[in-house]
């Protein structure tokens, strides 16, 4: 016996050990080492010249990184919609500089790893431009895609990390931050919420979502009580739903997307909670709106609204009435990219990653079918936000910002 | 308080889900001694027939359950005559089977996902969802029979090893195989019933969770590897053993919600079974080895 | 030719990682489900040293095989005095406890968002950048540990493992410590695998623990098997072929996302098909030495006492 007891407690040690250093607080920022990004060997600039971004004849190809499979694949759909009706709209145009365009789909999965992989045959490939989403994922490829001098444009990925994450990155979509800033506001002051919980799930986004809530939440005379956590893919979220019942916050925030968001609230009904359910757009798709369980809740909602000739055109191709967040988003990235190659040629800059990006930074501000995009020097860019309720099957702005 | 009941009620839920994996388990293992991981796979196929009768093929539900737990059935003795008896037969060792079994879970788990693909498959079931309510605790029309079936099938399996002669024979074989055959049992015999009974219990833990879920690859490994821990915990042979550790895990991960972060709640039982096994390896109520 | 390197650099990884299962399961006969953790641990700890600490590549390497070492012994210690079964459940376990710490614990892993922008190595002043660097990299490093491990099995402890692999009693009857033994190999074992995890880490520039599950495991074994167990030649050759029949199938028009579980789907039935047909694997040795249960106390001694065969 005495023999077990030190392995024992070696173990139990380790338990303590961990749970100390265990807290809700997450790390977004990894160390951004300098030494990585200028790992320019002979290698990059020899290729940089030949391939640029492989327009061989008369075809461009561009990259594109989506979750095509895996519990994320719905809004892998949505993006893929806006992305092709961007293509065939720029196709029947006469192309790009008189090129067909042409995308290059990748399976990303919404994972990191699979999403570098895909980024890495991307490079191999030697395109000079990418479209990528999911924050975790995008900031996984960011060195892949900085070696490999490529371009990328997010449309989907909201999480505040991505803010000057690097030169090659611009987002179409605002970061998560300014959704929560106007959602915890409203909450906080005329929602009359006083206290909050916050189940978030454990990505990048997810703990974005729980620190900025908290932050505005709070600063505005809220309080959060408590908060949840699950992994992604997760399948009962009762327990930690119970948790939220039993801490009697006024509200429940969800920071977490695509199949866990929409068990969450199922299952928030089916345990009969009578707390205030707020999310972010990201969680809004046409079947929560027309599901009986969407109803009541608020959400803060990207001010979308594309001209009537792009959405009736639109309506017709998908059978749809209305316009998901994405479909926009990702129209309006490869539109930048039309714009920025174009101009990156006509100014004798090259067509290579380099050269795209110089060009978006030069070009600052783009036309988008809902308003204009402006890129800040971050790589951010900002759209209004509005705060907005499901009602009767059908969305209600209750402010406008 | 009211928090409490419901999580308890979920708790009941979670270990009747825990109780017939790791007792289909216990069955097949202490019985034959074969590490049959490829359950995890039998745990997968039942979902996605599930779904195939529910969705595809429109049989009704009750109909699609039954099918769905006797095609399981047919795999679990399957796998065992096609492959472990295969495996056997030309003097493989208990390890050869361990990887056999491996590689029969990669081919089911991968099988489905490169059919189906890797989102969950929805179950379309309007009654399944029905909210009933007791005692102020809610829970699903759907949760409420499988707790139901669940309990009945475990004390009725206990009966059947009880009381039966099959059941009788069963017992034999799992405490002296060699005795037994040299008695005129059928060894085989026994075992593919075992095969049989056991991937059957798994099933219904299965369907329980396409139907809350839906179909996917991949969940059956965590919880066929706990449920082992829960059958080793209680001590091979002992299906009331393993029950009370399915109810402590069960329990476990619901009531300690509230105090443990979720995210460490697996860490937590897998050291309290590794400690257990250093301290105690027969178990609860194992026999000595 | 750029995905020929890349695939040689992932290749000679796992080459890496099926060596030091090797060690384990195929000279020691411990059946461990837990080396994809093992690798995770080697694969964080270089990455934590090198973007938090600043180390550079080989003092990130040495720190990485210190600290998985240390791991896999935590790990050996209390789990060996179980037997067989017990022990494969007892080692799932420890592989799911490890990734539990690779998820939860945030403020060293940076949980499920990963570790990103690991720089790649720099030997004075030189920056490993490219692939081509790269892949000299990796190779020199395969080529290293395999003649270490393979040295080692030449040394009278070599003996010791693959005598405690057949007999344990036989092997205590002679003086020998089996427990003692199974401890370094499970060690040896851990510290090799530290060095594919600092290669991974390098290559990909990113960890995150869904590299390191269980499946991952899973995978690391079926090389190792399939391969041949206690063959060199099936840890290289047999990793190799192994790795490279489904790149096959990218050349096919089939889809990504469902290349991946098609691949899987072969090697599972590659497994099935072997332990009925050939159970030592392709390259393993004739039955009477690949995976015995029934002690054989001639075979034992004659193990321990006898001459080395290459």
């Amino acid at each position: 016996m005495k023999r077990k007891i030190i392995p024992i407690l070696v173990i139990v040690l380790l338990i303590i050990l961990s749970a100390c250093g265990n807290q809700q607080s997450s790390s977004n920022s990894s160390s951004n080492n300098s030494n990585s990004s200028n790992s320019n060997s002979n290698n990059e600039a020899e290729k940089a010249e030949d391939t640029g971004n492989k327009d061989d004849g008369d075809s461009i190809t561009i990259g594109a990184i989506l979750p095509l499979t895996g519990p994320g694949a719905t809004t892998g759909e949505n993006m893929k919609m806006g992305i092709d009706f961007a293509v065939e709209d720029i196709n029947n145009a006469g192309g790009v500089n008189g090129k067909q365009l042409v995308v290059d789909y990748q399976d990303g999965k919404g994972d990191p790893k699979a999403s570098v992989l895909a980024a890495q045959n991307l490079t191999a490939k030697g395109y000079s431009f990418a479209l990528t989403t999911y924050s975790s994922a995008t900031l996984a490829i960011l060195p892949v895609a900085e070696r490999g001098k490529m371009t990328l444009v997010n449309g989907g990925a909201q999480s505040d990390a991505l803010a000057g994450a690097s030169p090659y990155l611009f987002n179409t979509i605002p970061l998560l931050g300014h959704e929560v800033d106007v959602l915890a506001k409203y909450a906080a002051e005329e929602g009359n919420i006083k206290t909050a919980f916050i189940i978030h799930n454990d990505e990048d986004a997810g703990h974005s979502g729980l620190e900025k809530f908290t932050e505005q939440f709070e600063s505005n005379g809220g309080k959060v009580v408590g908060s949840a956590t699950h992994r992604v893919g997760e399948t009962n979220f009762r327990s930690i739903i119970l948790k939220a019942k039993s801490s009697n916050a006024d509200a429940i925030y969800i920071a977490s997307y695509d199949q866990d968001a929409k068990m969450i609230i199922d299952q928030i009904r089916e345990l009969g909670l009578k707390q205030q359910i707020l999310v972010t757009s990201w969680v809004i798709f046409e079947d929560l709106i027309k599901s009986p369980n969407g109803q009541g809740i608020i959400y803060s909602q990207l001010a979308l609204d594309p001209e009537k000739e792009w959405m009736d055109r639109f309506s017709k191709k998908y059978n749809t009435e209305m316009a998901q967040l994405f479909n926009v988003t990702y129209y309006d990235s490869v539109m930048v990219f039309k714009e920025a190659y174009e101009y990156a040629v006509e100014k004798g800059y090259g067509t290579d990653g380099d050269a795209l990006k110089k060009a978006i930074s030069e070009i600052k501000k783009f036309d988008s079918i809902s308003g204009s995009i402006e890129f800040n020097d971050d790589g951010t860019s900002i759209r209004p936000v509005n705060i907005a309720v499901i009602k009767d099957q059908s969305t209600q702005i209750i402010k406008e910002y | 308080m009211d928090i409490f009941w419901q999580l308890f009620l979920q708790g009941v839920i979670l270990t009747v889900e825990y109780a017939l994996i790791a007792t289909g388990f216990g069955i097949i293992f202490s019985t034959t001694r074969h590490f049959h991981i490829a359950h995890a796979g039998v745990f997968t196929l039942a979902g996605y027939t599930l779904f195939i009768f529910v969705s595809l093929l429109n049989i009704p539900i009750i109909g699609s359950l039954i099918l769905a737990v006797l095609i399981a059935a047919l795999a679990g003795i399957g796998i065992y005559r096609g492959i472990y008896d295969q495996v056997l037969k030309r003097g493989g060792t208990m390890m050869t089977l361990f990887i056999a079994a491996l590689g029969t879970l990669a081919v089911i788990e991968n099988g489905f996902q490169a059919i189906f693909s890797a989102t969950p498959q929805a179950v379309e079931s309007e009654s399944m969802y029905k909210i009933i309510t007791i005692f102020n605790g809610t829970i699903t029309l759907a949760q409420l029979i499988f707790v139901i079936v669940g309990i009945i099938v475990l004390l009725g399996l206990q009966f059947f090893m009880l009381k039966t002669k099959t059941g009788r024979l069963i017992r034999a074989v799992a405490v002296n195989p060699y005795l037994s055959q040299i008695v005129g049992i059928s060894i085989k015999k026994i075992n593919m019933i075992c095969y049989a009974v056991g991937s059957a219990l798994v099933a219904i833990p299965a369907c329980y969770i396409t139907i809350d879920a839906g179909a996917l690859s991949g969940r059956g490994l965590e919880l066929v590897i706990i449920s082992m821990m829960a059958v080793i915990m209680g001590g091979i042979g002992s299906f009331v053993g393993g029950w009370i550790a399915a109810l402590f895990v069960g329990m476990f991960f619901n009531l300690s919600v509230l105090h443990v972060e979720p995210h460490w709640q697996s860490a937590v039982i897998f050291v309290i079974f590794l400690i257990m096994i250093m301290v105690r390896p027969r178990g609860l109520f194992g026999q000595r080895a | 030719m750029e995905i020929v390197i890349g695939f040689a650099i992932i290749a000679s990884i796992y080459v890496i990682l099926a060596a030091s299962l090797n060690i384990l399961m195929g000279y020691t006969g411990i059946f461990s489900m837990a080396q994809g953790a093992i690798f995770g641990v080697g694969a964080y700890t270089a990455a934590i040293l090198q973007t938090q600490f600043n180390f550079n590549f080989i003092f990130a390497l040495i720190g990485a095989i210190i600290v998985a070492g240390i791991a896999s012994a935590i790990m050996a210690i209390p789990s060996l005095g179980v037997s067989g079964d017990y022990f494969v459940v007892a080692s799932f376990g420890m592989q799911m406890l490890l990734f539990s710490f690779f998820m939860n614990l945030t403020d060293i892993t940076n949980g499920s968002a990963g570790i990103q922008r690991i720089p790649r190595p720099e030997f004075f002043g030189f920056v490993v950048g490219s692939d081509i660097a790269y892949l000299i990299l990796s190779v020199v490093l395969t080529v290293l540990v395999l003649l270490f491990l393979i040295s080692v099995t030449k040394t009278g402890f070599g003996r010791v493992l693959r005598a405690v692999k057949e007999d344990e009693s036989v092997v205590m009857s002679l003086g020998k410590d089996p427990k003692r033994a199974k401890i370094v190999a499970t060690v040896l074992s851990g510290c090799v695998a530290a060095v594919a995890g600092s290669l991974y880490a390098g290559y990909v520039t990113y960890v995150n623990p869904n590299s390191f599950t269980v499946h991952e495991s899973v995978f690391i074994t079926t090389l190792v098997i399939l391969g041949g167990l206690g063959s060199w030649k099936g840890v290289t050759v047999g990793t190799i072929i192994l790795l490279g029949l489904p790149e096959l199938l990218k050349l096919l028009p089939i889809s990504d996302s469902h290349a991946a579980p098609i691949r899987q789907v072969l090697y599972g039935l590659l497994m099935i098909v072997f332990m009925i047909v050939r159970p030592q694997g392709i390259f393993g040795a004739t039955p009477k030495s690949s995976i015995q249960v029934i002690p054989d106390e001639k075979n034992t001694a004659a193990v321990i006492g006898e001459e080395e065969k290459a």
